[in-house]
């Protein structure tokens, strides 16, 4: 009796090693193809990715204007409606294999090459409405053949205009403009002072991260979708329609300390206008610098009224009367380094000869608008030699 | 958006089918370069501010 309950207890505990032993097999099994299928999903990640890398990238193509976000030898209609008032609802956008837009033949005939973000691209307004076509066709009236090109390109602030120089001017054949005319100072306003789109510096300075960022397809894309977001839905300075019959306006502003909300900005700007007068100057050319026009303020009999509308700006809040102020602490940078390099400085902001019908939205220009900055700009430049 | 990655989260669980997930990861990424730097029709209206 008793060896037969010995025996018993043994066969459990025999059977509950067994038992054991199967489990630690079936973990073991199950550690092992989780680790399998961890391992194929890394290795089919990692070859999409360099895949994509290698044929979107700039790892094989030094030409790689992508990531400047150009539009290149392309013809676009774009539909207008519900933007501003026009005979036709649609416009022409076209730019060359060289990814300007103007009416040329070739790079070699251009003699004022034009610099800016989406005021100066002006997506928006028919090919011959632009102030640059305003421009050519106004010096061709003085019988003057002037060609004048177009290489903005939206959302760019001076970080993108340095980067012109590097990764698309080179590679414009015979482009050798007597004049670069920079149309600057809004996008630099929304730009971060510690924006680090660089190797601004040199290229002794390069890293590994500068030509990660400089090449990688991916950085590109999480850089555009972060700064897309940020310009639309954060500053809200895309192109949209304004109805400027609806605006409250004021003259009273909300800040006094402008020198203190705009100091580390304005100390950054400064750096970037002087990288941008030397490579002008490498190229061969004159630089020319224009302040912008910006319709969240507007004067009326010397006084100046700003949109009573309260934004967040360097965490304060700001009416367009600040607006002035703030733009007119960067527009002044802008004039101060163009006068000591002794540059064509032309400061358009401070005019008064804007109106409502020249902007659909606070920043961007209507063809009416257009053809005044033209014929504005061409009175002003008609006798620079 | 949401309920179509839970639905395609919840068919790789069920069928056991891990390895569509890289898959899936890439050719999302590879429409989205496609759209940003193929100068499709969605790509001029994104304002991007660099």
């Amino acid at each position: 009796m008793g060896n037969t309950q010995e025996c018993k207890a043994n066969l459990a505990r025999l059977h509950s090693c067994a038992l054991s032993t199967g489990n630690n097999q079936s973990m073991f099994a199950k550690v092992k193809r989780l680790f399998f299928i961890v391992l194929v999903n890394i290795a089919i990640l990692g070859f999409g990715i360099v895949s994509l890398e290698l044929i979107f990238g700039g790892w094989l193509n030094s030409q790689w204007l992508a990531r400047l976000n150009l539009i290149r030898d392309a013809t676009i209609t774009y539909d207008i409606t519900g933007l501003y008032e026009s005979t036709n609802n649609t416009v022409l956008y076209t730019r060359d294999v060289h990814g300007l837009r103007g009416s040329f033949n070739d790079p070699s005939e251009i003699n004022i090459l034009t610099v800016g973000g989406s005021t100066t691209d002006q997506r928006y307004i028919n090919d011959g409405e632009t102030w640059q076509a305003v421009m050519q066709q106004e010096f061709e009236a003085m019988g003057k053949e002037i060609v004048v090109a177009n290489a903005g390109v939206d959302g760019q602030s001076t970080f993108g205009h340095i980067k012109n120089f590097e990764w698309w001017f080179p590679h414009i054949p015979n482009l050798k403009p007597q004049f670069i005319l920079f149309y600057i100072g809004l996008n630099d306003f929304y730009k971060d002072a510690e924006y680090k789109y660089d190797g601004l510096e040199t290229k002794e300075k390069r890293t590994i991260r500068h030509i990660f960022r400089e090449n990688s397809a991916l950085y590109y894309f999480s850089r555009t979708l972060r700064n897309a977001y940020g310009a639309m839905f954060v500053l809200g300075i895309g192109h949209s329609s304004v109805n400027f019959a609806d605006i409250e306006w004021t003259e009273k502003p909300l800040q006094t300390g402008y020198d203190e909300i705009m100091a580390a900005r304005l100390k950054a700007y400064a750096k970037r206008l002087t990288i941008l007068v030397n490579k002008t100057k490498q190229l061969g050319s004159i630089p020319i610098f224009v302040t912008q026009p910006y319709r969240k303020y507007r004067f009326i009999n010397g006084t100046v009224q700003g949109i009573a509308e309260k934004s967040l700006y360097e965490n304060v809040e700001i009416n367009g009367v600040d607006y002035y102020h703030l733009m007119k602490k960067l527009d002044a940078v802008t004039l101060d380094n163009c006068q000591q390099n002794g540059e064509v400085c032309i400061d358009m902001a401070k005019d008064t000869l804007w109106e409502n019908e020249d902007f659909y939205d606070f920043t961007h220009m209507t063809p009416k608008g257009a053809r005044k900055v033209g014929v504005y700009l061409v009175d002003k430049l008609k006798d620079v030699k | 958006m949401l309920d179509l990655l839970k639905d395609l989260w919840a068919f790789m669980k069920v069928r056991k089918k891990f390895w569509l997930a890289p898959i899936i990861i890439v050719l999302l990424l590879l429409g989205g370069l496609i759209v940003l730097t193929q100068g499709s029709a969605v790509a001029p209206f994104i304002y991007t501010l660099f």
